[in-house]
Formats: structure tokens, C-alpha cells, sequence
């Protein structure tokens, strides 16, 4: 043990660090980029599964009485695919995106907590594991997305498939909320030198903001489920009218969450909008200040707006009115959003490449699903419509024209930077073009479905109907959208297995990412920047940081950005995975006995003592030495 | 070549700057406000569940009547505990480590006792969570907050056995500090529910 001079001086750290084979270092690794990208693969997996269960679906309604599917396992693949898109695919691809570009946005090392990013990424790998393997053991959720009761009650819904339901949701939003929290410390206490709030990149302030709203949402559907599974497993009444319990407060909770989800999932890709219209058009944005505050609006009025989901329930009047009016004022922040580009643009020459035509497929499919949603605001039009594939068409338009297209001309635009690799232009503008007829001929003709009175949920339907033109139409437009997706999808691996090196700024970029090399260095190597102003590789000079060892992490003040003071990064770990395998079985063993609450506690509690047992590499002092000097008056 | 290795501009250097700290200053405080609030607007949303399902009874509480005495107990104790909770966060921010030690361990052993009475609490609900809808809020309101604050009093065992080490890591000031922070709300929070299980149970 070292000997110090001076008690009260930080001690030398006691020990050295080991070397691991390479199976350990992946598990323990906690750099940002590497649970970033892995965030992205996971969640672009969970997409093609989700993806190819909603082919299947269409494949199943593209004839009057298909014979494909079952109702039973109908049921399950619509619940499993809603589940699926929310919660292992938009949620996480957004938050994996955050992980890996804000730390490099805000030109920090790393993120403010790695190893809990780290047991975000595994809880959520073993959350969609287990929904999974739940489906192909015919145990798949079935009773939708966002579990109705009585329908998912213990009377009507017998068996574990709704529990898996419930349980999905512990895992993954266990997931999101330690990002959110990471996200959140990482912006406001880990920026450059000069990068104050003012100055923080779009992407940035969306993601900022959409973790907020993770914080304050995601815990009503925990409540939500958990009271959900209480009820199904131990005989509580959360939900049981005969014991005074009450269905509507099941739609209340789940939607409370359940709307401001949707914006969860957008926003980020609003800002990737921002992003890719700055960088496209050369331009500064116009209306910076105006666009942020629209964010926060949209945050905001997100919370105030739920109950639109359960205008059929029979409302008072005046409650959906005012919820009415709620709904038609968020369309105004989102239109600020979308002036803002439009003027940004204006005049300016972009380049049609495949970031900037994604964004453009946005703009088109993003205003219908806006122009929709206003219709579904008013009580009489959405009563009508309720539960109909008008619904089905609005929420795609909104989730796939709000999310998905920027998603993926957000990947195309940092491609280099995730990968070293840049994708091919056309390959790139094909997928773009596939998708974008793909989609708007699958769902457009949605619209007219419901208006026509298909109901949404339904496996099967009669000739006589007259649904199966369109169903028809809809079934091959959902094939040409999966046909782009593959080719996007091929266009990264023949990329990944070229040799051609990405330069570290490809597009002439505004924003501290580019200014590393594509790929960037590991944490340690990487450099503190300071900046000057909101473009630093536009405007002013950059500067750099000195003084910082490679295992340290420069904290800054909240609003200014001025260096505050200096941390050591946590080493990498491979606690955060056990204690995910840990808090795994716990839920698990939920499914099917309230006792694998206390007993999986004690290996949660385990797990969690050797995480956050010190190492002793950290500067501190010898116990003895420093109460002899307290004792003696002595003060720091 | 990247921007920065051809940049030119300020060069700022931190090498003078302190290698911890203490309170907002750091991000596991931010980290810590950020779980609260997670955590506050979970209790939010069971308390207004506890309102909603108020509606549906024209009798409420419609089971037998808690007993105050236990909840009462448990509760002042719990109140009680905030005073050496206060005065080892005031230590851990100010590093005084002797102190923050002593009054760490004092605020333990109160917890502690705090969760013996809470277990009297418990058993002396007079009605099972099956009851009715009003059981099943009580009841899980109470299991929540039991395990927040078992969480609580487990993590101020660890730090008290942290600081019996031979060796201390100077980021210990910062763990027991946000440690403080994290108590407080698990004894507050209780407090709007705990006033309004016992008021409506000892109403007529």
C-alpha cells in the first residue's frame, strides 16, 4: 500500500490495470461508440423481424379469406410487431444513435455514466430475446401493443402471454430510462470549452429533450404494467370493475406514456432533419432559437394530450374538447420546425444525395401523417374512424414518415462516421426511391380502407366486403418497402467490405463530429475541442484542451460550459453485464412467482456490491492517517 | 487530416483544475435528481391511481380501517432519520470524513429500525391486497415504498462498510453525498401518502 507524506493528499491508486482476452474486453466495454453501434445493429435487427411479421400480416389480408394465418397467431404477430417497432426498435435505434453522435456532438470522451449504458444495452437485448423466444414457443403476446384491458386481464387473456407483455416492458424500459439519464448528464456536464446550451448542435437539443420526456413518460407505463401483472399474478383489482377497479384507468396510465412515445420516437428524428438540411444547404439554420423552442413545446403539450386516444370511451364533453384543442395546437411547433427548414433551404442549392432525398421523402409523408393526425383530433371525425385502418395509415405516416426516413437518412449522412465506410450514392438514392413508393403505396390506400369501414386487428376478411383491391395494393407496396429496406441494408455490408477509407468530413459538416477521423479514436485518445460558436467547423477557430489524462473526463458547467473540474473515467466493466443477466432472471422468474422478486433481488444486490466495489485506482487516502489529522483539527 | 489537428484556435488548459468534487457540480448528482424524478413521477402515478379509483366506491375506504399507531411509528422514525441524514451530507460535502463516518453510521442504524417498524406496519394492515381495488393500491403503494426504502437503507450499509476500508477513494464524498440526496426522497415521497391513508382511515 502506498506510504503518502501528506495525509491529506490524494493517494496514488494501489493497483495496475489487467489484461483480458477479447471476449471479455467486448463485454466489458463501455466506450460510447461501441455501445452506440451496437444499439444500432440490434435495433435494425429487431426492425427486419418487425418487419418481416408486418409482411406477413399483409401478406395474410392481401386476399379476402387468406388462409396463411390463424386468428390466434394473427393475434400474436400485430401485438409482437407494435411491440417490437416501439420498443425494440424506434426507442433504442434513437437512443443508440444519441449514445454514439452526442458525446462526439458535445465533444466529450465518453458518456457521463459507460457501465450503465452498458447494462442499458444488455438489459434491452435480453427484453427482446425473451419476446422472441416467447413468440415461437406460441407464447407471443396477443392481446396488441398497448394491452386493453379486460381483454389482457387475468379472466380474459389466460395463460403467460400477456405477462411476457408486461415483462417486455420492465426490460426495455429499464433500458431507456439509463440512457435517458445518460444522455441528459452527458449533455449538461461533459460539453467542450464554449459550447454552451446556446450553442448545442439540433440533434442535440432533440435528443436532450426527448430524454426528458422519456423520464417523465416511461414511468407511467411501468406503474402500468406492473400493476397489470400484480393483477394477473397475485389477484390485485387495479383493473377489476367488480372490485371497484377500472379499465379506464388502464387507458389513461398506458396512454400518458403511450403519446408522448410517439413524439419520444420523432423528435430525435426531427433534429436528424435539422442536421442533414444544415449540412445540405451549406446554410445556418434558420430560426435556431425558434426551433428549439418548438422541441420543448412539442415536449411539453405532448404530456397535455393523451385522452385523444380514448375519445371513444365516452368522455365528458368539455374534457374532450379541451383535449381537442390540445392535440390541433401541437401541429404549431412542428410547423415552426418545418418553416424553419423550408427557409433554410430556400434559395440554397443542395445536393440531391441520399441523406437529403431521405429527408425530402420526409417532408411529403411526414405532412400527411401531420394533416391526418389534425383530422383525428376532432372528436366526431375520430369517432367514426376509431379502430379503423384510417388509424393504421395516420399512425405509419406519422411513425415511419416522422422517424423512419430521417432514421435512415441519418444513417446515411453518418455512415462514415459510424464505420470508416462510405455508402454508394446510388445504391443509396435506389433504396431511398423504394422505400418511399413502397410506403406510400402500401399505406395510402389504408386511409381509403377505413374510410370504407376495414377494422384494424382483423385477420381475415369476406369478398364481399370490397377490401381486396386495395388490401391487394397495400400488400405490394409493403414488399417494394421491404425490397428498399434490403437494399439499404445491402448497400451497407458492400460498404462495410470495401477497403475505400471515409474521410473524417465527407459532406463538409457544421458540427464537432466531423472534426474527428471516421471512425473516431477511442475515448482515451480523443481530444477535449473548444469552441467559439454554434458552427465550430464553420465559424471561428478551434481550439483544444490540455492537462487531461487519457483516463480522465472533463466535467463543465451546465449552462456556459466552463471547465469545472476533472474525473476519471470508470474502467470498463463486465459488472454491467452480470448485473443485467442478474436483473434478467428477476423478471423472468416474475412470469411466474412474486417471490423471484425478493430472490432475484439478492443476486441484483450481489451483482451491484462488486460493481461499485472500489478498485483503488482512483485517488483517495488512507483512513487511519486522515482521522488522525481531523482529530487533530487539521482541515482541508 | 481532421479539423482538430489543424486547428488554431484557444488552447485551454484544465491541468490546474480539481480531480473531484462535490454537490451539483458533479454528474452522479445530476444523475441522482434525475432518478428522483423518475422515481417521484412513479409514486405521482400510483397516487393519482389511489384518487381515480376513489370514484368508483361509495364507501371509501371500503375495508377495514388501517391502524394508525404502526404507520405513525414508522413514519416518525423515518422523519427522524432526515436529521442525521442531513448532518453526514453536510460532512460528505464539506470532506470531513470523521463526521460524514459517524453520523453515515448513526443514520443507518435509524433506517434500520425504521424498516423493523415498517414491517410492524405491514402486518398490522388489516386487509389482503384480493380485498378490493382500494386493498390492492394501499397495498402496493406500500410494497413500493417498502422497497424504496429497503434500497435506501441496503446502499447506506454498503457506504458505512466503504468507509471502514483501510482506504478510501476521494469520490466516496461524492457517493455518500448523492447517497443523502437519494434517502431524503424516499422519505418525503411517503409523506403524501402516508397523510392520506391515515387521515381517511381514521375518518368517520
Amino acid at each position: 500500500m502506498t506510504v503518502i507524506e501528506d495525509p491529506l493528499a490524494p493517494a496514488a491508486p494501489t493497483s495496475e490495470p489487467r489484461s483480458h482476452s477479447a471476449v471479455y474486453d467486448w463485454l466489458a466495454s463501455t466506450e460510447h461508440t461501441a455501445l452506440g453501434r451496437r444499439f444500432i445493429v440490434t435495433a435494425f435487427t429487431f426492425f427486419l423481424l418487425g418487419g418481416v411479421l408486418a409482411l406477413l400480416m399483409r401478406l395474410q389480408l392481401a386476399r379476402p379469406l387468406g388462409q396463411l394465418l390463424g386468428p390466434d397467431r394473427y393475434n400474436q404477430l400485430f401485438t409482437t410487431h407494435g411491440s417490437t417497432m416501439m420498443f425494440l426498435f424506434a426507442v433504442p435505434m434513437m437512443q443508440g444513435l444519441g449514445l454514439y453522435f452526442v458525446p462526439l456532438m458535445v465533444g466529450a470522451r465518453n458518456l457521463a455514466f459507460p457501465r450503465l449504458a452498458s447494462f442499458a444495452f444488455w438489459i434491452y437485448v435480453f427484453g427482446g430475446i425473451t419476446l422472441y423466444f416467447a413468440l415461437l414457443s406460441n407464447t407471443g403476446p396477443d392481446a396488441g401493443w398497448f394491452a386493453y384491458v379486460p381483454l389482457a386481464g387475468p379472466e380474459h387473456s389466460p395463460g403467460k402471454r400477456v405477462d411476457v407483455w408486461a415483462q417486455l416492458i420492465t426490460f426495455t424500459e429499464l433500458s431507456a430510462l439509463s440512457v435517458a439519464v445518460n444522455l441528459i448528464v452527458t449533455t449538461f456536464k461533459h460539453k467542450a470549452p464554449g459550447l454552451s446550451l446556446d450553442r448545442l448542435p439540433i440533434f442535440v437539443w432533440s435528443s436532450l429533450v426527448t430524454s426528458f420526456m422519456v423520464l417523465f413518460a416511461m414511468p407511467a407505463i411501468i406503474v402500468a404494467s406492473s400493476c397489470l401483472a400484480l393483477d394477473r399474478l397475485v389477484g390485485t383489482h387495479f383493473f377489476n370493475p367488480a372490485e371497484g377497479g377500472d379499465a379506464l384507468l388502464w387507458q389513461h396510465m398506458f396512454w400518458f406514456f403511450g403519446h408522448p412515445e410517439v413524439y419520444i420516437i420523432f423528435l430525435p428524428g426531427l433534429g436528424m432533419v435539422s442536421e442533414i438540411v444544415v449540412t445540405a444547404s451549406q446554410r445556418s439554420l434558420f430560426g435556431y432559437v425558434p426551433v428549439v423552442l418548438a422541441n420543448v413545446a412539442t415536449a411539453i403539450l405532448a404530456f397535455g394530450l393523451w385522452v385523444h386516444h380514448m375519445f371513444a370511451t365516452g368522455l365528458p364533453q368539455l374534457g374532450a374538447s379541451f383535449f381537442t384543442g390540445a392535440s390541433i395546437l401541437i401541429a404549431i411547433p412542428t410547423g415552426v420546425q418545418f418553416f424553419c427548414w423550408i427557409a433554410t433551404l430556400w434559395g440554397s442549392r443542395p445536393k440531391l444525395n441520399a441523406p437529403f432525398a431521405f429527408i425530402l421523402a420526409f417532408f411529403v409523408t411526414f405532412l400527411i401523417g401531420g394533416l391526418t393526425g389534425v383530422m383525428l383530433a376532432a372528436v366526431p371525425i375520430n369517432v367514426q374512424v376509431h379502430d379503423t385502418f384510417f388509424v393504421v395509415a395516420h399512425l405509419h405516416y406519422v411513425l415511419i414518415g416522422g422517424a423512419v426516413f430521417p432514421l435512415f437518412g441519418g444513417l446515411s449522412h453518418w455512415f462514415p462516421k459510424l464505420t470508416g465506410r462510405a455508402l454508394s450514392e446510388r445504391l443509396g438514392l435506389l433504396s431511398c426511391a423504394l422505400v418511399f413508393v413502397g410506403f406510400n403505396v402500401a399505406f395510402f390506400p389504408q386511409h381509403l380502407l377505413g374510410l370504407r369501414g376495414m377494422p384494424r386487428r382483423i385477420y381475415s376478411y369476406l369478398p364481399e366486403t370490397g377490401w381486396g383491391f386495395w388490401n391487394l395494393i397495400s400488400t405490394l407496396g409493403a414488399f417494394t418497402l421491404g425490397l428498399g429496406a434490403l437494399v439499404f441494408l445491402f448497400n451497407a455490408a458492400r460498404s462495410l467490405r470495401s477497403h475505400s477509407q471515409a474521410p473524417a468530413d465527407p459532406w463538409r459538416g457544421h458540427s464537432l463530429e466531423w472534426a474527428q477521423s471516421s471512425p473516431p479514436p477511442a475515448a482515451h485518445e480523443r481530444e477535449i475541442p473548444v469552441v467559439e460558436s454554434r458552427y465550430p467547423l464553420w465559424i471561428g477557430a478551434l481550439g483544444r484542451v490540455t492537462g487531461l489524462a487519457a483516463d480522465e473526463q472533463l466535467v463543465t458547467r451546465v449552462v456556459d460550459a466552463e471547465p469545472d473540474h476533472v474525473l476519471q473515467v470508470a474502467e470498463p466493466s463486465v459488472m454491467p453485464f452480470f448485473t443485467a443477466i442478474a436483473t434478467a432472471g428477476l423478471i423472468i422468474a416474475c412470469l411466474f412467482t412474486p417471490w423471484g422478486l425478493p430472490a432475484g433481488l439478492v443476486f441484483v444486490s450481489a451483482a451491484l456490491v462488486v460493481w461499485f466495489w472500489p478498485t483503488d485506482t482512483r485517488p483517495g487516502f488512507e483512513t487511519k492517517q486522515r482521522l488522525r489529522v481531523e482529530r487533530s483539527g487539521g482541515t482541508r | 487530416m481532421t479539423e482538430l489537428d489543424a486547428r488554431s484556435g484557444p488552447v485551454v488548459d484544465v491541468a490546474g483544475l480539481p480531480r473531484h468534487a462535490t454537490g451539483l457540480r458533479t454528474p452522479l448528482w445530476w444523475g441522482t435528481i434525475l432518478l428522483i424524478a423518475i422515481e417521484s413521477t412513479c409514486f405521482a402515478i400510483l397516487f393519482n391511481s389511489y384518487l381515480y379509483l376513489r370514484n368508483n366506491f361509495d364507501e371509501w375506504p371500503p375495508d377495514e380501517r388501517l391502524k394508525v399507531l404502526p404507520g405513525a411509528c414508522c413514519g416518525a422514525l423515518l422523519l427522524l432519520t432526515l436529521l442525521p441524514t442531513w448532518l453526514y451530507r453536510r460532512a460528505a460535502h464539506a470532506e470531513h470524513f470523521q463526521r460524514m463516518r459517524r453520523w453515515l453510521v448513526i443514520a443507518t442504524a435509524l433506517s434500520l429500525s425504521a424498516i423493523l417498524l415498517r414491517i410492524w406496519e405491514i402486518r398490522a394492515v388489516p386487509f389482503s391486497w384480493t380485498g378490493s381495488a382500494y386493498a390492492s393500491v394501499v397495498w402496493v403503494s406500500l410494497g413500493m415504498h417498502t422497497l424504496e426504502i429497503v434500497t435506501g437503507a441496503v446502499e447506506s450499509v454498503f457506504m458505512c462498510v466503504l468507509l471502514f476500508r483501510p482506504r478510501i477513494d476521494l469520490k466516496t464524498f461524492e457517493d455518500v453525498e448523492s447517497s443523502a440526496l437519494f434517502w431524503f426522497f424516499s422519505v418525503l415521497v411517503w409523506a403524501p401518502f402516508a397523510l392520506l391513508f391515515y387521515a381517511e382511515a381514521s375518518s368517520r
